[in-house]
């Protein structure tokens, strides 16, 4: 496979998934500050924090307009001219797709030019009331479709691969963001809150991860903070889970060739979810914990860009 | 407005046109009768509605050409008109010959060129035009390349004039574009009318991917072994992108760019890959000569890959077209196609060229100044319709201008007589169905032996009374229908 052409793939694969994780991070919030606000008696933090946890303050800060619901939507679902939005990232997956779509089944191109196409005529449109939860449904399942399609017609070969690589990093990446809007803005806070809110919050956490009824059947009905961060944090057989995400990025590159100039920081990442105090977390310090991981996930990236996509 | 005539078919008027589907009295040519009845027992409304379904389909499908402005790629969707152009196939037959002969006459001239030059020695190919050729390599002196092939795929256009007769209008030899499209409206049509492809014997166009890849493979040096074929765009920015990478998918090989490859050891080209260097056997370029190689073409450049000249020279490499076909790409070289092709094949041009008045010669000349009014002027060396006079429709300041440029470089401008090209049923702007002036490019590959793709790119002028065809300058296309040659039921 072409160096170029695995860069373009892997691109292809984050932004799709990174459309997908912030569409979840939409809804997620949106459930928070529906249902758990109201009843918390301390402040909870919200739609600023959102853009925070994306790493969109700076960006947010230069309009120099006030992070209410309405304005934060606009600018991480539909505002094109922020890298870190959903229609930035549609955009961009489609360039990436453009680029490579030789190599690809013509339905994959079909699919992401329709989600490219139709989520432009419902951000037109404006993302108020129900059309947001209908736009933000639009990109879950287009992504879903996306996944399955590709598994479904590609070979296992390089190309896959550099797809899944794009596909788990942004997915791991992804999830801490959104367990740590969710989590660290209750975590501590909580004792207050009737425990159906309580309950609540872990339910909208698993909720938004498509992951409520697989938590369920696999590891307890009862939603106790420490066993959701633990199902979300080590799991190896969830597809959403940290760890299961870390495996997947090691086979992917022992696929590839060369895994060993590059798994530093996997083992790193491998041996501070097995040390994690999880009780701990609950308690306080999974804000930091998370940031920690994601810079992790960056030097990963750092090394498989140099070791793949532009070698000297 | 009613568009319908007679029993509710569509209205149809191409008087004062030669029409590819209906004769002077309105009936159908042979062999497209139950077409013809077809289509315009539909009705209009069901006729648009069909137009809808394929724009539709050519916006999802992400059938486009691309515009570069304003720092961003701007796709523009296909134009294409539903209603489709019939070509009979005993005619075909004739045509396909005729398009066989001047490729092989082509490449003869060109292997001719670059090696003994009989044809100039023997006073056929006037010298001075060689020594003046844009398009001439030296770089490119001494080769022989397999099988004395350079030109192997061009793109030939050909018009239909007022009183039926069929000309090649020019031959494209660089880096000839439309033949996505040709395959892709063949799938748009399907959509549109499956009834007529069910009860009608329509030759099949979607073999050309295959034919391309046995002609590519076939360039290869290396003998025995699965040779790695390559298509090398200049990239996302250029207007036929899509084709490019359309080719390269619809062939299953890499699509790369000049950043992608590099020569190595022994004057071998290589692409980078994921797992290191990979030796590649054939370059289908879809990059001009001039891009292709600063150290052989253009030192000042910063595109193209250093070396690759030497790699083909030096027999490592097979690059399709060669570099240098440019030189027959040239209007003037076009005048001579019929000495040409009695030159080295010892026959009669099978299908006739334009009429062609050359600049350079003093007599012509007088005579192109003369009638600047009536002829069509163009440079031997712009692709696309650019840089043309045409005479009878432009300004006396226009003309004049011309005047000035054929005297100051004559041997840079051809004249023609105007022709009327051909018109086809369109659905226009209006809502009509009219007649719409055409051209159609058949592609032809030349390796060990020729192919030509039955039928071709229909090309079209959307615009009442336009004569212009070419996509950059408003021109649709439409699918070209090739029958099987039979008698009329």
């Amino acid at each position: 496979m072409l160096s170029r052409v695995a860069e373009n793939i892997y691109w292809l694969a984050r932004y799709m998934e990174r459309a997908d994780g912030l569409a979840r991070l939409i809804s997620a919030t949106t459930n928070t500050m529906l249902d758990i606000a109201p009843v918390v008696k301390q402040q909870v933090r919200g739609w600023d924090q959102l853009i925070a946890i994306t790493g969109n303050a700076e960006a947010f800060e230069k309009g120099g307009i006030p992070a209410s619901e309405r304005e934060v939507i606009d600018f991480l679902a539909a505002d094109v001219s922020n890298p870190g939005s959903i229609a930035f990232a549609i955009k961009a997956a489609r360039e990436n797709l453009r680029t490579t779509r030789e190599v690809f089944p013509r339905e994959a191109w079909e699919l992401v030019n329709n989600l490219y196409l139709r989520s432009k005529e419902m951000i037109e449109g404006g993302l108020s009331g129900e059309k947001r939860q209908a736009f933000l449904d639009l990109v879950t399942h287009e992504n879903l479709a996306f996944t399955g399609l590709l598994n479904g017609t590609l070979c296992n070969d390089d190309e896959l691969e550099a797809l899944r690589l794009g596909q788990f990093i942004e997915r791991a990446d992804m999830l801490t963001r959104i367990m740590d809007v969710q989590g660290s803005a209750m975590v501590g806070r909580m004792e207050d809150a009737p425990k159906p809110v309580r309950n609540g919050v872990w339910l909208m956490l698993l909720r938004s991860l498509s992951g409520d009824q697989i938590y369920r059947r696999h590891v307890s009905p009862r939603m106790r903070a420490q066993d959701v961060l633990a199902f979300l944090l080590k799991d190896r057989k969830f597809p959403r889970a940290f760890q299961f995400c870390l495996t997947q990025v090691e086979r992917s590159l022992t696929a590839l060739g060369g895994v060993q100039d590059v798994d530093d920081p996997l083992h790193e990442m491998g041996r501070v979810l097995y040390e994690a105090d999880i009780h701990g977390l609950t308690e306080s310090g999974l804000h930091e914990f998370l940031d920690g991981l994601q810079v992790r996930l960056g030097e990963l990236h750092d090394r498989i860009n140099g070791r793949y996509f532009n070698q000297e | 407005m009613s568009n319908s005539g007679a029993n509710g078919a569509v209205a149809y008027d191409a008087s004062g046109f030669f029409d590819e589907m209906v004769t002077g009295d309105g009936a159908a040519r042979r062999g497209a009768r139950q077409v013809w009845e077809f289509i315009s027992s539909l009705g209009i409304e069901e006729l648009r509605r069909r137009q809808d379904v394929a724009e539709l389909a050519i916006r999802n499908l992400g059938i486009s050409f691309t515009i570069y402005s304003e720092g961003e790629n701007i796709d523009r969707a296909w134009p294409f008109d539903i209603l489709p152009r019939f070509q009979d196939g005993a005619e075909w037959a004739r045509l396909e010959e005729g398009l066989k002969q001047r490729i092989h006459a082509l490449n003869m001239f060109i292997d001719d060129l670059y090696n003994d030059r009989k044809i100039v020695k023997d006073g056929v190919f006037p010298a001075e035009i060689l020594a003046n050729s844009v398009g001439y390599r030296a770089a490119c002196q001494g080769m022989r390349p397999k099988f004395g092939a350079w030109a192997h795929i061009c793109g030939s256009d050909l018009l239909r004039d007022k009183d039926g007769t069929a000309y090649v209008l020019e031959d494209n030899l660089r880096v000839p574009s439309g033949v996505s499209y040709m395959l892709e409206n063949r799938l748009l049509t399907k959509r549109v009318f499956p009834e007529l492809f069910r009860d009608h014997a329509i030759l099949p166009v979607d073999d050309y991917p295959n034919q391309l890849y046995d002609l590519l493979a076939s360039m290869s040096p290396r003998q025995g072994e699965k040779p790695t074929v390559v298509v090398l765009t200049p990239g996302i920015f250029n207007s036929a992108y899509f084709e490019h990478a359309y080719l390269a998918q619809q062939m299953g090989v890499e699509l790369v760019e000049s950043r992608d490859l590099v020569v190595g050891d022994g004057d071998r080209v290589f692409m980078k890959t994921t797992r290191g260097l990979k030796q590649v056997d054939v370059i289908y370029r879809r990059v001009d000569d001039a891009f292709m190689d600063p150290e052989a073409f253009r030192p000042d450049s910063v595109l193209g890959i250093p070396g690759i000249i030497r790699a083909w020279r030096a027999g490592h490499v097979g690059i399709v077209n060669a570099p240098g076909t440019g030189v027959a790409d040239d209007k003037v070289v076009y005048s001579y196609m019929p000495e040409i092709i009695r030159y080295y094949l010892d026959e009669d041009a099978k299908i006739p060229n334009v009429p062609t008045y050359r600049c350079h010669v003093e007599s012509e000349r007088k005579h192109v100044l003369a009638n600047l009014d009536k002829l069509v002027v163009k440079p031997a060396n712009e692709s696309g319709g650019y840089g043309m006079l045409m005479g009878p429709y432009a300004s006396q300041a226009e003309r004049e201008t011309f005047a000035g440029l054929i005297q100051k470089d004559p041997r840079n401008y051809i004249a023609q007589p105007t022709l009327l090209p051909s018109t086809v049923p369109t659905l226009s702007a209006s809502g009509a169905m009219a007649p719409r002036h055409v051209d159609l490019r058949p592609f032809i590959l030349h390796g060990q032996n020729s192919y030509v793709t039955p039928g071709g790119l229909t090309r079209v002028a959307l615009r009442e009374g336009s004569l212009v065809v070419n996509s950059s300058q408003g021109g649709g296309s439409k699918d070209t229908w090739v029958t099987p040659a039979q008698e009329e039921r």
